[in-house]
């Protein structure tokens, strides 16, 4: 029976592939990953099923798994409405965070029709070493890439001012994956309960985690908390304050500032941790997690965007010359700036006869937005191809 | 009076003609200069309505968006013309012209001689990319390549005006946009010619 | 809802698959399944605090540094007998949930 099960389930995985084989994506990394699949199929389809003890079922169950995961989410890829600049921006955090050199990560997306439940990162796949680990032992096969999925909605998938909040998504990714803030929220106890904190400690940490946070019971809501504060820090270093302003707005505003939950701390709270981030205001909390997290990734939490880039050239409807990839999420502090502030300054600059309707001002600016990116995208290759071809 | 390369040379140096990028000098030529094929489409497809309807200034009556598909290429990477289709695209360069010199753009020979068509004029002061109006005329579908210098434009002085006395359709169009046909003001006018109120 | 996110943790259920192919005689993990009982002796130990143990699995070598001291305390971590693959198997059968949320 367990033999006809797997059987079953392998039937059901060359169904599915035989339509996704035929599938052509954007770039190399996915179809490489294909590659291996094809592969990794093969070798499975080779086996002689019967002979399988238990254990090896179990074994083939969670690669048939894993492959049928691979699939939806390569399916999904081959869009053609693929929003590359958007995912060149977090491709290039990334990269800051993980060098490509050692591990190869290649963000896939998902545009769905859904408002609700819009914006998500999925790391199931890139973080799952397990399946990794089992492929290589029982096929000998590596795959030199791994997806990471982002979804978002279809209607704002070319929209850079909520494009924004996948760099908090993306500070997700990055603690699952160097594992920041899971030790970090057993410290926190383990410090407070042997008294290792002084009293302005004690006001800052109370205040960020208004409950018993030292007791053991309250270990996991202190660890999600955290992941959501430390992914707020993470994007405030390429967006500054305006992921927050937005999660304001989407939260309830003023009205639902001090809501917590289970999972999040309020609105309120996280805005402040960012405002003292940005401020470089003195916190022993920011100061300890900035430690952490070196100790696990290596890397160092601070501001990247660039206060270099202004906004006059969207002012004079232009778009903006970037000159280097650490450059890249400026260009949304600089578009937020001036929509947030916005008094007509395109009109006057451009000796408007008449009012922008604020809608327009919305599509002007994220037109430009997107260009300028586009545009860095494109220079860079050029570049980098008339290197080789010279 | 069309203007040669050394005035459009020093309109792009005293950044009053922005090209934006401008991969490559030599897309300057003596009398125009070269544009290449952006990197967004909207591809003419048969829709759920009978037709096209760009005489009613209702603009749901013509719902132009149904009878296009949005699609995009990397740059670098091929986009087919089938013969008969109408394909709006977009230059790859941002343009803002100076307020005194518009564009003619249209297909350089080499592209005009397989059958790629288009032919548009571009106002003083515009800023943004290129609207591209293609049709394949020949009889055979026409790969190109995304990127390419497909379109040059002929640039002339004309008297100073302000591109902004206007309500205007299309500001930093960045990707090819629907037909505003609809939106054009004489369309009531003409309507009610039409049917007069008794 | 704006801001979600998943990842996927190492569940006991894995890592006793691995266990379970070793008292199979089965050796193919038997590296992974030392690298993971080693990282959780060294933390419990104190040679590695938790910001230095192998990251992928952080969660299990967690949970075992804490929650088989005794047994970490009396294996040789070089030569690790069948019999303890077993009793490890055996006292994590009794372990359902997942590792840490």
């Amino acid at each position: 029976m367990e033999v006809q099960a797997l059987r079953l389930h392998f039937s059901q995985l060359i169904k599915a592939w035989e339509k996704s084989k035929h599938n052509t994506y954007f770039d190399k990394g996915k179809d490489h990953y294909q590659e291996t699949l094809k592969y990794l199929i093969k070798a499975i389809s080779d086996e002689n099923f019967t002979l399988f003890n238990s254990a090896q079922i179990e074994e083939r169950r969670r690669i048939i798994n894993f492959i049928f995961k691979s699939l939806g989410i390569l399916d999904s890829s081959t869009t053609n409405q693929f929003p590359f600049e958007i995912i060149h921006c977090l491709q290039h955090a990334l990269d800051e965070w993980v060098d490509p050199s050692n591990e190869k990560f290649v963000i896939v997306t998902s545009l769905i029709n859904s408002y609700d439940d819009f914006y998500s990162f999925d790391g199931n796949l890139a973080l799952d070493d397990v399946a990794y680990n089992i492929i290589q032992k029982v096929y000998n096969l590596t795959f030199e890439y791994r997806l990471i999925q982002i979804n978002l909605p279809k209607f704002l998938a070319r929209d850079y001012f909520s494009n924004i909040v996948l760099y908090h998504e993306l500070g997700h990714f990055i603690d699952f994956k160097y594992q920041i803030t899971a030790p970090f929220a057993i410290e926190i106890q383990d410090k407070y309960n042997n008294k290792k904190y002084n009293a302005s400690d004690l006001v800052e940490f109370q205040k960020f985690f208004p409950y018993e946070f030292w007791k053991r019971e309250y270990l996991d809501v202190l660890t999600s908390h955290l992941r959501e504060y430390f992914s707020d820090l993470f994007a405030a270093q390429y967006i500054g304050k305006y992921s927050e302003n937005l999660l304001n707005y989407v939260s309830g505003g003023p009205l639902a500032a001090h809501a917590i939950s289970g999972t999040h701390p309020s609105t309120k709270n996280r805005g402040d941790l960012v405002k003292d981030f940005l401020k470089n205001n003195s916190s022993t909390f920011i100061n300890d997690l900035k430690v952490a997290i070196n100790l696990t990734s290596g890397k160092e939490l601070k501001v990247r965007y660039s206060s270099e880039i202004k906004n006059s050239n969207l002012i004079k409807l232009l778009p903006i010359e970037i000159k280097t990839g650490d450059e890249l999420s400026s260009v949304f502090v600089a578009a937020w700036e001036l929509y947030d502030t916005y008094t007509n300054q395109i009109e006057k600059q451009n000796n408007f006869k008449y009012p922008l309707i604020s809608s327009k001002v919305y599509e002007i600016i994220n037109n430009l937005v997107e260009k300028s990116i586009g545009n860095y995208i494109v220079t860079s290759n050029w570049e980098k191809s008339k290197n080789v071809l010279s | 009076m069309f203007l040669a390369k050394n005035q459009l040379e020093k309109l792009i140096k005293q950044e009053k003609l922005i090209i934006s990028p401008l991969l490559d000098n030599s897309q300057i030529n003596e009398m125009t200069i070269d544009f290449r094929l952006g990197y967004d489409f909207l591809v003419s497809i048969q829709g759920r309505h009978p037709y096209l309807n760009s005489a009613s200034h209702i603009p749901t009556d013509g719902a132009f968006y149904h009878f296009f598909q949005e699609t995009r290429r990397n740059f670098g990477d091929t986009f087919l013309f089938h013969p008969g289709q109408t394909v709006l695209g977009a230059t790859l360069e941002y343009v803002k012209l100076p307020e005194n010199v518009s564009a003619i753009l249209s297909p350089r020979s080499s592209y005009n001689r397989l059958g790629i068509n288009l032919s548009t004029v571009i106002q003083p002061g515009y800023c943004g990319c290129f609207s591209l109006e293609i049709t394949n005329t020949s009889h055979n579908p026409i790969k190109v390549r995304v990127g390419a210098t497909m379109f040059q434009a002929r640039f002339v002085k004309t008297k100073k005006t302000n591109y902004f006395s206007k309500e205007r359709k299309y500001i930093c169009s960045v990707k090819p946009e629907i037909s505003g046909a609809n939106k054009d003001q004489d369309l009531k006018l003409l309507e009610l010619i039409n049917k007069p109120i008794s | 809802m704006l801001h979600s996110a998943t990842s996927s943790k190492p569940t006991f259920s894995t890592f006793q698959l691995f266990v379970y192919q070793i008292l199979n005689g089965n050796n193919v993990y038997k590296n992974s399944v030392d690298n993971i009982i080693s990282e959780a002796y060294s933390l419990s130990k104190g040679d590695k605090n938790m910001y230095t143990v192998n990251r992928s699995y952080f969660a299990l070598i967690y949970h075992l540094s804490t929650r088989f001291t005794e047994f970490l305390n009396t294996i040789d971590i070089q030569n690790i007998k069948n019999e303890e693959y077993q009793y490890l198997y055996d006292k994590m059968q009794n372990e359902s949930e997942l590792i840490m949320h």
